[in-house]
């Protein structure tokens, strides 16, 4: 129990840091010609939803990633990880590819117009374009 | 395994041996081999009778079993380019038969050639219920498993033949219909039947947080060579998911056209449940009873598939790590002196020919669960 109390208070203490820190942005390519999106439509290309727009994900764990789908979708990073369980072994879809790093995300952004991901608000720069700011 | 289906073997062959015009450069980026898989023990208050899933031959007692939720499933998607894919799903679980473990559960080729339409042909789940396609992923639901009073009626799980799918947005609510048409396998008294002419029709409404979705399928048991009979499966269910609440309810009915008092039964379940961060409580309570016609002529087997049975079930899933979830469930099941659904006895026959489940007499069983689900 005391385990537990102990990591209830690490996850707390990590949430307040990455809601302190993670000021997330969705974005795309520059080049793309994708304007403005809503909420909705962010949520539906990011959840299976929608095949609109091909989505990035950041690392699993990554405080912007929990931050991101917090924000769009109001979900935990199990709960979406529990979705795409349902989709992907329904044939469904497959779940957004996981990049390691900014850099990636920007790389795999500026090759594919098509592709859709999300940033901390501080690593924007001129190779993305900002698409929707929750 | 058997691929009876050329469609099932084709989907096979294009995803197992590549489609023959693609170029081997770049394929990692087009397939994708997933798993999921859950191990499981379950334990009763009773020895007089098995506690069991769908239509398994024996179950737990108070020795504890671990067969009755414990499966692995592999799957292989490949997306060929941005509007075909095929996708071949292998799972082994205890079946009707000790012998039958794993099987090719889908092997289908998918097509969407317009926004919002889908092709599907091959092998693939027939659409009973709310959550039809992912049953068996354990990690992909709440419960520890889906109350049998519902989901252990249906005898034609799987559907060879092909379906179409149309998603559209009216207004804010997201329509989607599909038909279906093909043939099936009925698992039923112990024995395994053909079905021919399989059609189907699921309409389902979301908005927000709210889904609804209403189904039917029908079709012909090949009895014997000169007789079939029609049997139906209609069903309705609602779902709610906002936030921290998680609601379900499902309501569906079993027919026989010529075999009324041996098969039709009417089952459902009400569920709730509530996150409390990486743990979701939730409780079941859900019934199903055989359904009985003076009109009809009497059954040639003189007792009923299932027979009436109420359960109620509370647990809890843990998210206790990225991969996996722990899930412990306790329930109390009263079958009032029938057969009920989730029993049988392992051992030999009552009645030559005919499964067990059929001629035990049950009436309150406690039942003890406990899971680990996974994907990979």
């Amino acid at each position: 129990m005391k385990t537990i109390k102990r990591l209830a208070l690490g996850a707390a203490m990590i949430l307040t840091f990455g809601v302190a820190n993670a000021d997330v942005v969705v974005v795309v390519s520059a080049n793309s010609s994708a304007s403005k999106l809503t909420k909705e439509q962010v949520a539906d290309i990011f959840l299976g939803r929608s095949t609109s727009l091909t989505p990035l994900d950041q690392a699993a764990g990554s405080p912007v990633r929990d931050e991101f789908y917090s924000k769009i979708a109001g979900q935990t990073a199990a709960q979406v990880k529990t979705l795409w369980a349902k989709l992907s072994f329904s044939g469904k879809g497959t779940p957004p590819k996981a990049l390691g790093s900014d850099d990636e995300v920007k790389a795999q952004l500026a090759a594919n117009p098509k592709a859709i991901a999300y940033l901390d608000k501080s690593k924007v720069d001129a190779s993305v374009k900002t698409v929707f700011e929750p | 395994m058997k691929l009876k289906n050329p469609l099932v073997a084709a989907a096979v062959v294009a995803i197992c041996g590549g489609l023959p015009s693609q170029s081997w450069a770049g394929i990692e980026d087009k397939v994708t081999f997933s798993g999921f898989g859950t191990f499981g023990g379950v334990v009763t208050n009773t020895d007089e009778v098995d506690f069991r899933r769908d239509q398994q031959p024996d179950g737990a007692n108070k020795s504890i079993d671990t067969g009755v939720d414990t499966n692995i499933g592999v799957q292989l998607n490949f997306q060929a380019n941005s509007w075909l894919s095929a996708t071949v799903q292998a799972l082994a679980l205890r079946r009707i038969e000790h012998e039958k473990i794993m099987e090719i559960e889908w092997a289908f080729l998918k097509a969407t050639p317009l926004p919002g339409l889908t092709l599907r042909a091959g092998r693939m789940a027939m659409p009973t219920f709310l959550v039809s396609d992912s049953r068996n992923v354990g990690y992909a639901n709440t419960w520890l498993r889906a109350p049998n009073e519902v989901y252990g009626l249906a005898l034609a799980p799987r559907l060879e033949g092909g379906d179409v799918t149309y998603t559209k947005e009216v207004g804010s609510v997201r329509v989607t219909g599909t038909l279906l048409a093909g043939q099936s396998e009925a698992l039923a008294v112990g024995q395994t039947f053909d079905m021919e002419n399989v059609f189907g029709g699921n309409l389902q409404l979301q908005k927000g947080a709210f889904t609804v979705r209403a189904g039917t399928v029908s079709g012909d048991t090949v009895v014997s060579p000169i007789e079939k009979d029609k049997y139906t499966f209609h069903g309705i269910g609602v779902s709610y998911d906002k936030g921290n609440v998680l609601a379900q309810a499902e309501y569906v009915q079993r027919r026989s056209e010529h075999y009324y008092n041996l098969v039709a039964a009417d089952g459902w379940y009400a569920m709730g449940g509530y996150r409390f961060g990486a743990f979701t409580p939730y409780a079941i309570l859900a019934n199903t009873k055989a359904k009985h016609s003076d009109s009809e002529p009497p059954s040639p087997i003189p007792a009923t598939i299932s027979g009436k049975q109420q359960s109620f079930a509370a647990g809890v899933r843990w998210d206790a790590a990225s991969f996996a979830a722990l899930k412990f469930q306790v329930e109390r099941i009263d079958a009032d002196g029938t057969n009920g659904i989730s029993f049988t006895k392992s051992g030999p026959e009552i009645v030559p020919t005919l499964p067990n489940s059929m001629f035990i007499s049950v009436d309150s069983v406690n039942v003890i669960s406990a899971t680990v689900d996974f994907v990979f």
